[in-house]
């Protein structure tokens, strides 16, 4: 930008000091007062501002119920227009709820709210849309969308952040500014939270990695509360002070946000009268990022974690068909805990629907670990769905030089600025380096005549099994090191690929990893919990440890018995593989886990042990159970129990301790999580009859929603016998919503399965 | 460091026995273990009482409270303090992921989570309860909506006078619950001395 572009100051605040009652909506003096609005616009066109914001911040169906919006945002636009300004921006913010998987608002019902918003801003004329006051990269991302695939107008988007330099719900300023600029954001920035001073280190990681122009909107100073209302101290001169300060970093685009007036805009002006713009030089870069993290490709080696795939996995392929998130859930913490930068996500399997399991592994794992994601999918529709929903900016993997790859794939990855892996592969099959570097120059070219930067490309040199060939090793180590330095973009391979169909693999593996690294390879797929991995990568990877804080008498851990009644789980694997040497997996179930359980948990009835330790009890008997688990198709019987946390509830850390216990008891659970409608619930007992279905609730505002789950049962049909339990339930309370029986704990719940359930050999 | 109420309190809502030692321990270490993800913020305001009967209005907002319950602990007083606090989404998440892989961590954690939130809530408010003390007024407890037949619809109109989703990341839900899960909101009643 040649010339700086003022903003306007705060409008809430300003509608405060004229009268407006704390906790009501600034917007709707649209229609009641629009004097008040038109003559605080006026007041900052007169001192300065190129642009004035349209009072409609929280305009929002979402957050209006039972108002006119529509009306709300015309007339703040309208009345925005009206003041003389040269530009008006429709100011559009979060919608006051968190998105799923971390609240209840859906990703759709967010970008329906949004759509009409900016459709009804652009129809009332705005130049510009303001998506501001950002906590949540998924929402942003969601109203950015919204307001490029509704309207045609230029949208700048601004996170807010707190003093620790992250959001309240954890972005950081580098995540935000890469993963908002992949996606289209004409300007990006930070506004409110903080006063300018405050601001500087988050604004110098924003203009590191902008692409775009960027803008600056702070608070004047810190808030403070006096007298009931909130004050902001930072006078004219020290804002316009440090807005200086911050054009020297690159900002080109500046206004104010609470507590912000004309004067501090006149302030602003006046001080940089005369000044030009910094032109900012932004290096290339190559990065993926979650909603917290960015990881960048090309500094340093990075781990790809590849064990959310289901090839040659049987455990998590039953996993995926059961849709035991739990499984899955353990795997993705397991490789982050290990050190893995970034995970690959496979969910292709010919049973599933790959788009809906797609989308549902990614949002949980999204919510769980703090990497970002490799989306690993050939289904266009898939991928388009995974990518939209991904907070953040994802990989692809991948796509290859034939056309209908290139078709389906690319246009995704541009539309969603992901960061796309070219595979060396096309027509033919490369054999040597000079034909994988072919293919690779040849993506480079074709990706970015399609539209994708290639600071966003990757490329994988394609690891070929040893087995049919002995030179493939060698040769795709060349292909990395001249794609490395020729091409000059990063790389990625499967490593385990080498060895496929040959003994001792890991061995293999391992000297192609260290080969593959000496040429230059980014970032290797690899599984990280892999010993033999971590010696070549010189310390990144780490052992997983475990710390046993309920294991208590220790030395009475003896024998399996022993272990589960101690909460030790410290050689429980070699404890039960010995007793299957002579004794069936039914035997060890009745005659050692069992038993422990039935003994602690009248323990704990009686209040002689607390819940950690029956609960630790519980992990023991899992892990030993998961000894004789095999992942077989055999396993794959209906469950015998379904539960969910009823709809409108989020608290589920009660219905999980007893889904912990119930699988102790040799239980097959169907967990369909939290926040459940009714009519979920129904169809889990259409297609399993599951004779048993626990719900859980933790307010009274939500038991509610456990009686229609309970009418929606009995009106389909269903012979499941249904027990309740949550903090506000009693037996009384139970009864009158419906329900069979009443858990009044984990431990009560198991002795209701145990009525209901018959098991075989029990 | 956990202070000792916590640690009691915590150790009562997993049914511990308040002499168990060992349980004491443990507590203290997944504390030590996690306290990153203890990130407490907290917002508070006072209010003139502007109206008592049929529902208590306060004068600058758009708050009005209703039931035998608030009205009773709001008798005879002339103002009150609204206030929110949240210990944040992280430790949500931390306890999420714990009980995927420490699952009695985990309730140990949750269960911390919730005492310390009591704790520090009130250790917070009591700043704004000084002040008005020092003005003149006695206050009493923190009433938060729920208790009685003051209904959880009530912690939307706190949250949004104070603007507390904005200013602490806290939001209400449909039903009223509030996110992150160790959040409170409540309101004080301060009444004049001389009238006590």
């Amino acid at each position: 930008m040649n010339e700086f572009l003022f903003f306007d100051g705060g409008m809430g605040t300003m509608l405060q000091a004229r009268g407006l009652k704390a906790g009501a909506f600034p917007e709707t003096y649209n229609l009641t007062h629009p004097d008040v609005v038109l003559s605080i616009h006026k007041a900052y066109v007169e001192a300065g501002a190129d642009v004035v914001t349209a009072n409609t911040f929280g305009a929002n169906p979402y957050k209006m119920k039972g108002l006119d919006v529509e009306r709300i945002i015309t007339r703040g636009v309208e009345i925005a227009k009206s003041s003389g300004a040269k530009k008006v921006a429709l100011d559009v913010s979060s919608h006051g709820a968190l998105l799923e998987p971390n609240g209840t608002l859906t990703f759709d019902e967010a970008y329906q709210n949004y759509a009409f918003i900016m459709k009804t801003g652009e129809r009332a004329g705005a130049d510009i849309i303001l998506i501001e006051t950002m906590s949540d990269l998924l929402e942003a991302k969601c109203a950015l969308l919204a307001a490029k695939e509704n309207t045609s107008l230029p949208v700048y988007v601004t996170m807010t952040y707190t003093e620790d330099g992250r959001t309240f719900l954890g972005t950081d300023p580098v995540t935000a500014t890469v993963t908002l600029c992949s996606l289209g954001a004409d300007a990006v920035g930070v506004n409110c939270s903080l006063g300018a001073k405050d601001m500087l280190p988050v604004i110098r990681d924003i203009a590191k990695y902008a692409t775009c122009p960027v803008l600056v909107q702070p608070n004047a100073g810190l808030p403070k509360i006096k007298e009931g209302m909130t004050v902001y101290e930072d006078t004219p001169d020290i804002f316009a002070t440090a807005m200086v300060e911050i054009s020297h970093i690159g900002a080109t685009i500046l206004g104010g946000c609470c507590g912000t007036t004309p004067e501090h805009i006149r302030a602003m002006r006046a001080a940089l009268q005369g000044t030009k713009p910094l032109k900012r030089v932004v290096k290339p870069y190559t990065a993926a990022t979650s909603a917290t993290r960015t990881v960048f490709l090309g500094e340093n080696v990075k781990v790809i974690g590849e064990r959310l795939n289901p090839t040659g996995k049987k455990k998590l392929k039953a996993a995926l068909i059961e849709g035991d998130m739990d499984y899955l859930l353990h795997e993705a913490i397991d490789q982050e805990k290990a050190g893995a930068d970034i995970l690959d996500l496979n969910v292709g399997l010919p049973e599933i629907d790959e788009a809906a399991t797609l989308v549902k592994v990614m949002k949980e794992v999204s919510a769980t670990v703090t990497l970002p994601l490799q989306l690993d999918c050939s289904d266009p529709v898939a991928l388009e769905r995974a990518c939209r929903l991904y907070s953040g900016k994802p990989i692809i993997n991948s796509v290859n030089m034939k056309k209908s790859s290139l078709d389906a794939i690319v246009p995704i990855a541009k539309k969603y600025g992901a960061t796309l892996i070219g595979l060396c592969l096309g027509d033919t099959m490369p054999r040597t380096h000079e034909e994988r570097f072919a293919y690779a120059e040849a993506l480079v070219k074709e990706l970015t005549a399609r539209g994708i930067k290639k600071s966003d490309i990757v490329i994988d040199c394609l690891v070929l099994t040893i087995a049919t060939d002995s030179s493939q090793a060698t040769e795709t180590a060349l292909a990395v090191k001249e794609v490395t330095e020729k091409l000059g973009v990063a790389t990625v391979l499967g490593v385990s690929n080498v060895s496929f169909g040959m003994p001792d693999r890991l061995k293999i593996n391992a000297a192609f990893l260290s080969e593959c690294l000496q040429a230059g390879l980014s970032a290797p797929i690899l599984n990280p919990l892999v010993a033999e991995y971590a010696e070549v990568l010189g310390g990144k990877l780490l052992t997983l440890e475990t710390d046993e804080y309920f294991t208590f008498d220790k030395e009475g851990a003896v024998g399996i018995r022993g272990m589960v009644l101690c909460g030790s789980a410290s050689g429980i694997e070699d404890a039960v593989k010995e007793a299957l040497k002579t004794r069936s997996p039914l035997e060890v179930i009745n005659e050692e886990f069992i038993p422990a359980l039935d003994e602690i948990g009248a323990k704990f009835e009686k209040g002689e042990v607390f819940l950690p330790r029956l609960i630790a009890a519980a992990e023991v008997v899992k892990k030993g159970m998961d000894v004789m688990k095999t992942g077989d198709a055999d396993e794959d019987k209906a469950p015998d129990v379904i539960l969910a946390t009823v709809k409108g509830d989020i608290h589920d850390i009660g219905k999980n301790i007893v889904k912990m216990l119930l699988r102790s008891y040799g239980y097959k659970v169907l967990d369909l999580g939290k926040d459940v409608p009714e009519s979920a619930v129904v169809e889990a007992w259409q297609r399993t009859h599951a004779p048993l279905i626990g719900l859980s609730a933790l307010m009274t505002t939500t038991v509610p929603s456990m009686q229609s789950t309970i009418d929606a049962l009995r009106e389909a049909g269903s012979t499941a016998k249904v027990a309740v339990g949550g903090a506000v339930l009693t037996e009384e309370y139970a009864r009158t919503v419906g329900a069979d029986y009443y858990g009044k704990d984990a431990r009560a719940t198991v002795k209701i399965a145990e009525k209901v359930i018959q098991k075989d050999g029990r | 460091m956990l202070d000792d109420i916590v640690i009691k309190d915590a150790l009562s809502y997993l049914g511990a026995k308040k002499d168990d030692e060992e349980a004491r321990t443990a507590l203290k270490k997944v504390y030590e273990k996690h306290s990153d993800v203890f990130l407490p913020r907290f917002i508070a305001a006072c209010y003139p009482l502007e109206d008592f009967f049929p529902e208590l209005i306060f004068a600058g907002t758009e708050v009005r409270l209703e039931g035998e319950s608030i009205r009773h602990h709001f008798a005879g007083a002339t103002e009150g303090i609204f206030s929110a606090f949240t210990l944040g989404i992280a430790f949500d998440k931390r306890v999420r992921e714990l009980s995927l892989t420490h699952p009695s961590e985990s309730v140990a954690l949750n269960a911390i989570g919730s005492a310390y939130a009591e704790r520090k809530a009130d250790e917070l408010l009591r700043k704004t309860r000084d002040e008005k003390e020092a003005e003149g007024f006695k206050t009493n407890f923190r009433f938060c909506p729920g208790y009685g037949d003051l209904p959880l619809e009530a912690n939307r109109m706190i949250v949004s006078t104070l603007d507390a989703t904005k200013k602490i990341g806290l939001v209400v839900l449909d039903s009223g619950l509030l996110q992150p899960m160790k959040s409170i909101v409540g309101v004080n009643a301060c009444l004049p001395v001389k009238e006590v």
